[in-house]
């Protein structure tokens, strides 16, 4: 099989020219390393977009008459557009597509030794679909009425009826065939991670001893089959709501603005319970890699073996599983049966037992270790304090009681930013400044990579931490001129004006990474094959490695993957290392 | 450098602990049955927190302790320590069901069995205004219907008049009740979801079209106190806010006398 991929390529040789070979290694490669590195700078764009729109968002908020040159004074329909797009672009374009199809596809192969995805082709299609998908959720901005207003959940009937407001017209519907593009193109990516997986491991890689990154990568995949076929169903429905005189989602006698509505019989509820089904995975889906990066990067840089590496496996296993069974912990107050929520919250509890056994094991990992500080650790162990942050306020609006007062208030938008959010970006940076070097061959810089973790650290917890308070305060979210809201919330704004300037700060932070990401692409310090002395395979291959990932040979297992053994300079044992050092 | 982590991390974990602790933040309780709410969020924020110093301060010092280079043993607990690790999730398990169970047992948005002293009231959520409708002399709720909706006629609820037991019925845009009586609330919505927030009674509920859902709450204190929707209704969605308005119980009678012989 590997040795007819390579002939395949001799053969394109022969017959293209060179232009046409450069544009199918680049553009049209089947490469995973080449994809991998698409979907990297595609998450990219879409984190830079996505945290534009958050600035211009938290910039309205404390001074809603600003005009923006050449737009005006944001309206109240333009936030909410704001809302919907910065919510829809980082949850599907950044913390789906970055830590699993970007660093997944680039690392999994290399890390369990083999040459190519199990789908090349589908590989190839799986990103070419997200970016058109990309493409079409970004000219929801530009088409007649603008973007969809009624948020990323985009709860029914607000977003199944166009006279709702506007953006539910066109910019709805882009948004729908954008997110029904991206879920066929997940289902696509997952497939081949899921059978690449089990199918191409390299000899000795027993299961046991994958690396935490893949057996995160594994999982996330399996959710992702699970949950965007459940939402890509859900999106066909909305659309037949929409256009076709179907009622899943709309009930009868509706009437909105002054307008009876012809449906009859649907539910909101019922989407409700679709799109949770899909979005309480997806938040695993956004969190579970960037885990499995930091016992990687913890372990490496602690020099020492990965505490309690099969509690680690079981535990992503656990949360991969409870994941599905906890979605109605977003429909407390919904209306849905007290049998229910009950349920949904006991589960939801559980699920925090597999949590704590991570951050125990991360503690344990750097208990009686010598740190090497490095830029990648430093955001590991930035991590491990944002997610225990985040992770806190979760059982505590697992708490049906709580959740009626803090349910959408700005206590909900402080946990998921920290934890999925910063938690899972922090992941994002780590896996960044950690395979950089392997990815391009240069090494970042490190003053830079600690400047822009002091700025990311502080700002992540002068921006998010005080919107616990404005959500005990009772605020609710997705408000857009504070001053014309209830009295109460009048009084919050001097806080939501510090959160600005926190955030202000924090994105400023990005700008030192930016440069440092391209700047390094130049004038990096070569890196060899092996800069961090880690463990995992993709060590054991040239930086950045051949076409075909390992020269001329395929790597043979001899051992688990984080084998410090704690002792003088050759502190490590590699995977495919023979013999005992 | 990891110094300075551990300064940074308790620092930052100091002020967290402040900034929830600098005030009262939650508003002023204004219901009979928020004390429960109260106590369950404050005994679950002391528990959290507790948690959150614990490990923020074991994290920054295993950083600190762990800042030297250089070789160090590994011993078999180096790989892991499954006693310990079940002591963990029978700790952590225990303190999450328990505080779970605690804060669970509560029946959200159904209907409750009727006090006699009770008064109903049904609230309808549209783009962007709440309606309040009391049943009038005879107790019953008359007939709605979507076509029959017509603000511009004041009828924004739809009230069918061929129906007797509409004819009493009060519409107001201001929510006025009695203190120290139960309030039973009987939601819904015309266009959206919307959800009905009262944070001085620590009450939220979705308004749903198409469902009916409930709510109820004891005014302990006459006074104005703000209602507000909380879940994104529409471009009109921030300015979706109007008023309780808890009343000394002769007042709400006259109130409420004044509005039948309209």
């Amino acid at each position: 099989m590997v040795p007819n991929a390579a002939d395949a390529t001799r053969t394109e040789s022969n017959t293209l020219s060179p232009h046409e070979i450069s544009f199918k290694r680049r553009v049209l490669s089947r490469d995973h390393k080449v994809i991998g590195l698409q979907y990297f700078w595609l998450s990219l764009i879409a984190a830079l977009t996505g945290t534009f729109l958050s600035l211009l968002m938290r910039i309205h908020l404390i001074s809603p008459a600003l005009r923006l040159p050449g737009f005006g004074p944001l309206k109240p329909e333009d936030y909410l557009a704001l809302v919907t797009m910065h919510g829809t672009l980082m949850v599907f374009f950044v913390l789906t597509t970055a830590p699993q199809s970007a660093f997944g596809n680039y690392f999994l192969p290399l890390q369990i030794g083999a040459r190519e995805m199990c789908f090349p082709l589908l590989n190839m299609l799986s990103f070419w679909g997200t970016a058109l998908s990309f493409l079409v959720m970004v000219s929801a901005f530009l088409v007649s009425g603008g973007a969809p207003i009624s948020g990323w959940s985009q709860y029914t009937p607000l977003s199944a009826v166009p006279s709702a407001g506007p953006g539910q017209g066109l910019g709805m519907d882009l948004w729908i065939m954008s997110i029904l593009i991206f879920c066929i193109a997940s289902l696509l990516g997952a497939l081949n991670f899921i059978v690449t997986t089990l199918r191409s491991r390299t000899r000795g890689m027993s299961l046991m001893r994958l690396p935490l990154t893949v057996w995160a990568w594994f999982v996330t995949a399996i959710l992702t089959l699970l949950s965007f076929s459940v939402l890509m169903a859900a999106g066909i429905l909305l659309f037949c709501d929409r256009h076709y005189g179907t009622s899943f989602f709309v009930p009868t006698g509706l009437v909105v603005n002054g307008n009876l509505i012809a449906h009859r019989g649907g539910s909101p509820l019922l989407w409700q319970h679709l799109f949770w089904f899909f979005g309480h995975p997806e938040v695993y889906i956004a969190i579970l890699p960037g885990m499995g990066v930091i016992s990687t990067v913890i372990s490496t840089f602690a020099r020492k073996p990965v505490f309690g590496y099969r509690a680690m496996v079981y535990a992503i296993i656990a949360i991969g599983f409870l994941g599905f069974l906890v979605w109605g912990h977003h429909m407390f107050i919904s209306g849905m049966s007290p049998y229910a929520v009950s349920a949904f919250s006991l589960v939801t509890l559980v699920i925090a037992v597999p949590s704590a056994i991570k951050t125990f094991n991360w503690l344990g990992t750097l208990w009686h270790s010598h740190i090497r500080f490095t830029t990648p650790m430093l955001f590991a162990l930035g991590f491990v304090s944002l997610f225990v942050t985040g992770g806190l306020s979760g059982p505590i609006l697992a708490q049906p009681r709580l959740d009626t007062y803090l349910h959408d208030t700005y206590f909900v938008v402080a946990h998921f930013h920290l934890i999925m959010g910063m938690a899972a970006v922090f992941g994002i940076f780590a896996a960044t400044y950690f395979w950089y070097p392997k990815m391009f061959g240069r090494m970042m810089s490190e003053p830079l990579g600690r400047i822009h973790f002091w700025f990311s650290f502080i700002g992540a917890y002068a921006t998010f931490v005080p919107m616990h308070l404005l959500g005990l305060a009772g605020h609710p979210r997705r408000y857009s001129e504070l001053s014309e809201s209830a009295a109460y919330i009048q009084q919050l704004i001097p806080l939501q004006r510090f959160i600005t300037f926190a955030a202000i700060f924090l994105i400023v932070g990005q700008l030192v990474f930016l440069w440092n990401l391209f700047a390094s692409l130049r004038k990096g310090r070569t890196a060899d094959a092996n800069p961090w002395q880690a463990t995992t395979l993709e060590w054991s291959t040239s930086s950045p490695p051949p076409r075909h990932d390992f020269e001329p040979d395929l790597p043979v297992v001899q051992r688990g993957p984080y084998a410090f053994v704690g002792e003088g300079e050759k502190d490590f044992i590699p995977q495919w290392k023979h013999g005992n050092n | 450098m990891p110094l300075l982590l551990l300064i940074t991390i308790i620092i930052v974990t100091l002020a967290t602990a402040f900034l929830f602790l600098a005030r009262h933040w939650l508003p002023l309780l204004a219901a009979s049955a928020g004390s429960a709410f109260d106590h369950q969020l404050h005994l679950t924020l002391a528990a959290y927190g507790i948690a959150f110093l614990i490990v923020q301060f074991v994290l920054a010092f295993f950083i600190w302790k762990s800042r030297r280079p250089g070789g160090r043993k590994l011993n078999p607990r180096s790989y892991g320590w499954a006693a310990l690790e079940v002591v963990i999730v029978l700790l952590t398990g225990a303190v999450f069901l328990t505080l779970g169970v605690k804060g669970g047992a509560v029946s959200i948005g159904q209907p409750i069995p009727s006090e006699k002293q009770a008064i109903q009231i049904e609230v309808t959520g549209m783009q962007f205004q709440w309606y309040y409708r009391y049943p009038g002399a005879d107790g019953r709720f008359g007939q709605t219907k979507p076509e029959l909706i017509d603000a511009s006629i004041g009828n924004p609820l739809g009230l069918d008049s061929s129906d007797p037991a509409a004819h009493d019925d009060i519409v107001a845009s201001q929510l006025v009740v009695p203190v120290n009586r139960p309030v039973e609330l009987v939601l819904k919505s015309q266009d959206v979801v919307h959800s009905f927030f009262v944070p001085t009674m620590r009450l939220q509920m979705n308004a749903v079209p198409g469902l009916t859902t409930y709510a109820s709450f004891t005014p302990t204190q006459a006074g104005t106190f703000e209602v507000v929707c909380s879940q994104l209704c529409g471009l009109g969605h921030y300015r979706m806010h109007g008023t309780i308005n808890v009343l000394p119980a002769e007042q709400f009678e006259r109130w409420i006398t004044s509005k039948e012989h309209k």
